[in-house]
């Protein structure tokens, strides 16, 4: 392996470190652990960038091209959103949910190994194409983070109707933060994935003066585009809450998986860097 | 003799409430009776609450102390001290020790985990000291309760779970809702479950309260003392949809809130939450009505079986607890060890540095001559050598592990200095 590797897997070890004491919180709800999650995280982080810094000197170009390197970011953009979270908002539990996926991640990343991703023709190595990518990565990250944090609301919500209330209950924070934050995350989600499809289009009409039109990964990113629009509209314009609302950004959400997975996995499309993006 | 640490009272497990009343004295009285205390206990706290009646000693004379306070304590309510005895306790040492910790750390209330029990033993060792009878060691051993307590209490989930069934209201209240200040709570009759609920409430910060009731009278009288507004029933029932928080105890047959008139108001919220709290026996509120979305309903029952089901999560969290102050406890054990070694370590400086002093002030006699610069640096350098000497033994007096080593040793070094017995330490 070379050593760049290793600084992933110290990274890995960190965000490890990051989860077994945000485990540990849920496990004897004891505040200090969830301080310690939180020194993990942001070492984790710190050696994160570090890693994705070198990756970005050795290839001379963003490291988005390999499969690895797209993990790698998507874990990069899951933690920072969630240390962004715990900066605003004191939620303890909201670590112990999103740590493992983090740590999935990046192990996802060290396991896909250091394989070079597609050659890129130089007229395709433009800033334009990197930040691109880097927003519809963020769209992902965000969307995963609310999708999350709808989920607890959901099962708590059940909780509540049914009057299933135990001990872990009380330790959740209340359905209206998780509905706020579902919100949030999902709206930036939003943006950043508008941002994405519209630096995609500027891209593609600068680079080859036209539309790939019928890529199945545009028409799927501008369908996920639309069911998070309408359930802005429904949210924001009908005032729709709740359960139904959760419905839409969960489709929402298993869509944007298939874009990002799916797609390559099952069909032709022009976008080959990496897996997804 | 030997200074001890003695528990000395009676509390709820031992003692019923109509005799447990007699002993508890105002504040005024048992600062009397601690102060009474001062030939037989050197240092002594008094607390009383509605559960327990606790002297915390430092003594070396603990049955006469034990008989002052008894007797004190008869007399003042003619209680025969043969009939009283059975009542009350004594831990000595450890056990007294581990007995402050559980209490102050609530594993021995009446209700686990109740919060009023570390503000009253804080109080009760405030008050000790305003009356001079908390020294250093009682300083010492209460500071560490405290400390064992808040670990006990953001450590375990003993304190966490309501278990009341109007706590339980307020803390399902704060699953739904972040910030009780922003919202806005409507009480439906105007009866004492009613009060309590709301009254727990106000505490926990609801912004706003309204109180509807048949008779407006009663609804205003309440409203005055939760800071409201009182309206009719029928009003109240209008502006239903305004309200985030129903509380409702109302007299009748009939449901007061029906499915239909919640779905209405429902639909006026454009989705908003609405917590309903139905205290009313039979129920006020259709339980069709908890089917609405957004809407959660509870009822007498499923309150008292969270509060039920909490109680038993406090009961599991008790070897969680006692884990803790099992940790708690060897601290305090290694503070009261290195304690008992103060008096020799500081006999030994005392004695050096007489040495030191007498030796120099010979020296300054023999040599009148010396220039004040070369004084002070010779000065310097005798008090330097003295400490440097005294350095080793004391870390290494202190780090001993084994308490008799710990006793040898100080004993030698006494015997080899001689340095003065020490004075009676707390065991």
């Amino acid at each position: 392996m070379a050593w760049s590797g290793w600084i992933l897997v110290l990274t890995a070890g960190f965000y490890l470190g990051a989860t077994w004491s945000a485990m540990g919180y849920f496990r004897n709800w004891n505040l200090a652990q969830d301080v310690a999650a939180g020194r993990f995280l942001a070492m984790g982080i710190t050696a994160h960038i570090v890693f994705l810094g070198i990756r970005w000197v050795q290839t001379g170009f963003i490291p988005l091209t390999a499969f690895s390197e797209v993990l790698a970011v998507l874990g990069l953009c899951l933690s920072i959103g969630l240390a962004l979270t715990r900066m605003r908002v004191r939620i303890p539990v909201l670590s112990s949910l999103f740590l493992p996926l983090i740590v999935l991640f990046t192990l996802a990343s060290l396991a896909a190994g250091p394989t070079p991703g597609p050659e890129i023709q130089p007229q395709f190595k433009t800033t334009l194409l990197a930040v691109h990518i880097l927003c519809n990565l963020l769209g992902y990250s965000y969307f995963t983070l609310g999708f999350f944090t709808g989920l607890a609301f959901y099962i708590q919500e059940g909780r509540l109707k049914e009057h299933k209330i135990q001990a872990w209950t009380f330790h959740l924070p209340s359905l209206e933060t998780m509905d706020g934050l579902t919100v949030r995350f999902t709206a930036w989600g939003f943006v950043f994935w508008t941002f994405g499809i519209a630096l995609g289009i500027l891209n593609a009409v600068k680079t080859e003066s036209k539309l790939p039109a019928y890529d199945p990964k545009i028409i799927s990113a501008w369908c996920v585009w639309g069911l998070y629009a309408l359930y802005f509209a429904l949210r924001w314009g009908l005032r729709m809450r709740g359960k139904k609302a959760l419905a839409l950004a969960v489709a929402g959400y298993l869509l944007s998986l298939f874009t990002f997975f799916g797609v390559k996995l099952l069909m032709t499309t022009h976008h080959t860097f990496g897996l997804g993006s | 003799m030997k200074d001890r640490f003695i528990v000395f009272g009676l509390n709820h497990s031992t003692t019923p409430v109509e005799v447990r009343e007699k002993y508890a004295l105002p504040p005024e009285e048992a600062r009397l009776v601690v102060e009474s205390l001062k030939p037989d206990a050197a240092e002594a706290v008094f607390l009383s609450t509605c559960n327990r009646v606790e002297f915390y000693l430092r003594t070396d004379r603990a049955e006469e102390a034990i008989t002052r306070v008894r007797t004190a304590l008869n007399a003042k309510h003619k209680l025969k001290d043969s009939d009283a005895a059975k009542y009350f306790y004594r831990h000595d040492g450890v056990d007294a020790f581990r007995h402050l910790f559980r209490v102050a750390g609530s594993l021995d209330s009446m209700v686990v985990g109740e919060a009023q029990i570390l503000g009253q033993v804080k109080e009760a060792y405030r008050s000790a000291v305003e009356a001079g009878t908390a020294g250093p060691f009682l300083n010492g051993v209460f500071q560490r309760a405290f400390s064992a307590a808040k670990r006990v209490r953001s450590q375990t989930d003993i304190a966490r779970l309501p278990v009341s069934i109007s706590s339980v209201a307020v803390d399902l209240a704060l699953k739904i809702f972040t910030r009780l200040d922003e919202h806005r709570a409507l009480v439906l009759g105007a009866g004492e479950m009613s009060e309590n609920t709301a009254k727990h409430l106000v505490a926990a910060g609801v912004g706003k309260f309204w109180v509807a009731n048949r008779t407006v009278e009663k609804a205003r009288l309440l409203a005055q003392n939760l800071g409201g507004q009182a309206m009719s029933l029928a009003e109240g029932l209008e502006r239903l949809h305004e309200a985030d928080i129903v509380i409702s105890s109302v007299g009748g047959d009939q449901p007061t809130l029906t499915s239909e008139v919640v779905r209405s108001a429902m639909a006026k919220r454009r989705g908003k939450p609405l917590f309903l709290i139905d205290i009313g026996v039979p129920r006020n509120i259709e339980p069709e009505a908890g089917r609405v979305d957004s809407v959660y309903l509870f009822n007498i029952d499923d309150l008292s079986q969270v509060a039920q089901a909490n109680r038993d999560a406090r009961s599991k969290a008790l070897s969680q607890a006692e884990t803790v102050l099992d940790q708690e406890m060897r601290e305090l054990l290694a503070w009261l060890n290195n304690l008992a070694l103060v008096p020799t370590i500081t006999g030994l400086r005392e004695r050096i540095e007489s040495l030191r002093s007498h030796e120099w002030e010979e020296f300054l006699k023999k040599n009148p001559d010396l220039a004040p610069k070369d004084l002070e640096r010779l000065e310097r350098l005798t008090r330097s050598m003295a400490a440097k000497m005294l350095h080793e033994p004391t870390v290494r007096l202190k780090g001993l592990e084994d308490e008799s080593d710990r006793f040898l040793y100080a004993k030698v070094l006494r015997e080899l200095f001689g340095l003065n017995p020490p004075p009676g330490s707390a065991s």
